[in-house]
């Protein structure tokens, strides 16, 4: 068993222990999670430093509010309801269309308005919020997920994890959902996890279940070797994450929209660590070498030439 | 520097923590484990004579300090007797303020009395824990020789008698034993016999041997005291003890042979009496003996009540016995917390809320384990159901919490009832405690229901479930528990390694799991 750990010790993975201990708790002073954990400031945030975010169609602060509802599922056919203090993505419900008076939700079931209303009153009451306290609801515009994953992804949204640390894109990972995550984008759940390329921004490697994969279990398409457009851009968006709230250890959650191209969906202060898993690599050289070139790169510009070149596998 | 310091704390909190325990468990004695019984004894003496209508003064002697032992709870039981208590020369010479004599005495009298006449001296012996330190020594100066006064034909006889043993004698480990043996009675020799005329029994024969003792330049004198063993009429058995190369000696006049008495009680010492009286008849002493079995805890506790109070008074013990109890249960928390912290950040368990098994495991402390996980089961179980259909109605979520916790006590008040019907008692065992507890887990497992699906929400009842009996064997262990309210500086150790585990970097065991794809190429 020793042995096991000295060879993710020499792998270079991060543990949970360490990342918290070595990076969470150092690199993300405690005054700017509120700027990640609230969605709402979040948006607010990246807007005005001219990131791609979804836009928002509403806030819902308190339960009179609920009475401008019925006029705003008016006005849109789809969009995506969710707590602005949500962790992990709980409490989100996407309604993808609507059928005479319901709303169809991504598994084809139907949700009346008055269902739409009810999840609201919960998300206020802070069913889902972290430690239970009174939240805010917000309707924002549901992804159009480009036809770029139509071949490796089942249902859901697929979306692109990027760690980023110290401003430097340091490894990312796509997300596939599949049947069995129920359109989730959580490894944990049965979501497949992707390896990309930092250089090309093409799929590497896969894992799903913890095991190495190389098609998508529902499409049986192969996963590696998908490019994916605009990489640059991308990875420029999630440097910009940084400059933004100041947060060392970053996730950016990142979604290809077929009109609008990358928006970013959230901001992590606390990124999980199966990236690694997916990428079938270690987080540690690529944090060490940034920490011992950091202080070179002033602009995002050098920032993503430095990852381009540094991480490429 | 951060980690200087952490580092500086934990050796503090660890050096101060241990080095408390260890003073406590090894110089005052605290026993380790919880069960050790100590046999402490009651000794009693009853004094009964006949009153002659006219003053009347009895005198007893009584325990002092003994080796071994500390005498406590003395009490003097006498109706309307004055009592006086003093010391006494070992020639019995009445009372003195030297505290070096060896004999203490008490006094009763009264200025007239009549008839039978009944006086009790009882006292409690509790074995000291640790005999190096506090054993009552000797007086360290050497004893002076006292003139036997023996009239010029004893003292031939003496002589004859001291050649005869010390000619057949090599030192004095061959010299006490030889005399000894032709002292006893029924000696054949016939300077014994002439010196043991009018001495009868082996009081004489030790009181003669003392005499010859001091005669041949020997300081010695006689112990008068008891074996402890359960008796109604304890004997007085008769040792001596001579002072011999810097150092007294116990020699057993029964077995012949030098040694330090076992279970033999020294009560007295010198040529007096047991008792004595005056302006009385039929003077009768009856000693009883009887082991009464506490716990060394207790026996601890209050011996250093007596000898050290000013430890005592800050201690967990000086509390009421309702806010010990209390504090039994609640300092078992840290231990909880400290195995919940190692589980979760070493093991990498996941678990509902952070304490929550915590607070389970001390729900089922008052529940008992079997009884507790049934409970719990079919109350989540029952609950969750309802929780579930709740849902259907569209309550908000704080009314439907409370929902759920009227359901819960009303199940429960139920389960207790049919339990108690069909006869079993451990149903009604429940109390206010795991009720909210109770209602906060299925509300959290109902969310994760709905969020994460029933599998992952099975398993993490699951994980909390093995982890809440975990934490409540720990924290029902009766040696932990033990421990915890005796050495509660034990405390500081645990938070030492709180801290330590507080900057454990490493991988959690679970983690292996979890990372297996990366182990494989």
């Amino acid at each position: 068993m020793l042995g096991w750990f000295r060879k993710l010790r020499s792998l270079g993975v991060v543990g949970l222990n360490s990342r918290n201990a070595g990076y969470v708790l150092p690199h993300n002073p405690r005054p700017l999670y509120p700027l990640v954990d609230d969605k709402i400031t979040t948006k607010r945030l990246t807007e005005s430093a001219g990131l791609n975010v979804p836009e928002l169609y509403g806030i819902f602060r308190s339960q009179h509010e609920l009475k401008r509802l019925p006029e705003l599922l008016e006005r849109h056919d789809s969009f995506v309801v969710k707590p602005a203090r949500g962790a992990g993505g709980n409490g989100i419900m996407v309604i993808t269309g609507k059928l005479g008076h319901s709303f169809r939700k991504p598994d084809d079931s139907l949700v009346s308005a008055e269902s739409i209303s009810f999840h609201i009153l919960n998300i206020l009451s802070g069913m889902y919020s972290l430690g239970g306290m009174p939240d805010r609801a917000m309707v924002e515009y549901c992804v159009q997920f480009s036809p770029v994953f139509r071949d490796i992804a089942y249902q859901g949204v697929p979306d692109i994890r990027i760690i980023v640390y110290k401003g430097v894109p340091v490894m990312a990972m796509l997300r596939l959902p599949t049947r069995e995550s129920d359109g989730k984008a959580n490894l944990h759940q049965g979501a497949m996890g992707c390896g990309i390329d930092m250089h090309t921004g093409m799929t590497t490697t896969a894992v799903w279940k913890n095991a190495g994969c190389d098609t998508h279990p529902d499409t049986l398409n192969p996963i590696g070797g998908v490019a994916i457009p605009d990489w640059r851009e991308l990875l420029k968006q999630a440097a910009l994450g940084y400059t933004v709230t100041g947060l060392g250890y970053l996730g950016v959650d990142i979604v290809l929209d077929k009109t609008q191209g990358p928006l970013i969906l959230e901001l992590n202060a606390r990124p999980g660590l199966a990236i690694q898993v997916a990428n079938r690599a270690g987080l540690r050289h690529r944090l060490d070498s940034v920490d011992a070139v950091h202080q070179s790169l002033e602009t995002e510009e050098q920032r993503i030439d430095y990852a381009m070149e540094a991480f490429a596998s | 520097m951060n980690s200087l310091q952490l580092k500086l704390l934990v050796s503090l909190l660890l050096l101060t923590g241990l080095g408390i325990f260890g003073y406590k468990a090894f110089v005052l004695g605290f026993p380790l484990t919880p069960e050790e019984q100590t046999r402490t004894w009651n000794v009693e003496a009853r004094v009964s004579f006949e009153a002659q209508d006219s003053p009347v003064k009895a005198t007893l002697q009584t325990l002092n300090r003994l080796p071994r032992f500390v005498v406590t709870d003395e009490y003097f039981i006498s109706d309307d007797y004055g009592l006086l208590r003093g010391m006494q020369a070992e020639d019995g010479s009445g009372l003195t303020n030297d505290t070096d004599a060896e004999n203490a005495i008490a006094v009763w009298s009264k200025r007239s009395a009549k008839g039978k006449q009944d006086l009790f001296y009882s006292a409690r012996l509790r074995p000291e824990n640790n005999s190096d330190d506090r054993t009552w020594v000797h007086p360290t100066d050497i004893p002076r020789l006292v003139d036997p006064q023996f009239t010029p034909a004893e003292q031939a006889a003496a002589n004859s008698l001291l050649t005869k043993v010390g000619s057949e004698s090599a030192d004095i480990e061959t010299f006490v034993p030889h005399l000894m043996q032709l002292l006893m009675p029924p000696s054949d020799n016939t300077d014994a016999a002439y010196l043991l005329r009018g001495h009868p029994g082996r009081l004489g024969a030790v009181n003669m041997a003392v005499r010859l003792l001091h005669f041949s330049g020997i300081p010695a004198q006689s112990v008068h005291g008891i074996t402890l063993s359960t008796s109604n009429n304890a004997p007085l058995s008769h040792w001596l003890e001579l002072y011999h190369d810097g150092a007294w000696h116990m020699f057993d006049v029964t077995q012949g042979a030098f040694g330090t008495p076992g279970d033999f009680v020294p009560w007295w010492r010198g040529n007096a009496p047991l008792a004595s009286l005056k302006g009385g008849d039929n003077l009768e002493v009856t000693l009883s003996v009887a082991p009464v079995s506490v716990s060394s805890l207790k026996n601890t506790v209050e011996q250093l009540n007596i000898t050290e109070p000013a430890i005592m008074g800050f201690s967990l013990f000086n509390l009421p016995v309702q806010a010990q109890a209390t504090y039994r249960v609640i300092l078992l928390i840290p231990i909880g917390a400290l195995l919940l912290v190692f589980l979760r950040n070493v093991i990498g368990f996941s678990t509902f809320g952070t304490f929550m098994p915590a607070l389970i495991a001390l729900s089922f402390r008052e529940t008992e384990l079997l009884w507790g996980v049934c409970l719990f089961s079919i109350v989540i179980i029952l609950g969750l159901s309802v929780r579930l259909y709740l849902e259907h109605l569209k309550l908000l979520l704080v009314p439907r919490l409370a929902c759920v916790l009227i359901v819960v006590v009303l199940l429960m008040a139920g389960i207790s009832v049919v339990s108690f019907k069909l006869g079993f008692p451990r149903g009604i065992s429940v109390s206010l405690f795991p009720m909210v507890i109770l209602s906060m887990t299925i509300e959290r497992v109902s969310v994760m229901w709905d969020e994460m699906g029933a599998g992952k929400a099975i398993q993490q009842i699951i994980g909390t479930m093995a982890v809440a009996v975990l934490a409540y064997l720990a924290m029902s262990n009766q040696y932990i528990e033990h421990l915890t309210f005796v050495f509660p500086e034990l405390f500081l150790v645990l938070l030492a390694l709180t801290m330590m585990t507080g900057r454990y970097t490493g991988f959690r065991l679970l983690e292996l799991i979890r990372f297996r794809a990366l182990l494989k190429r």
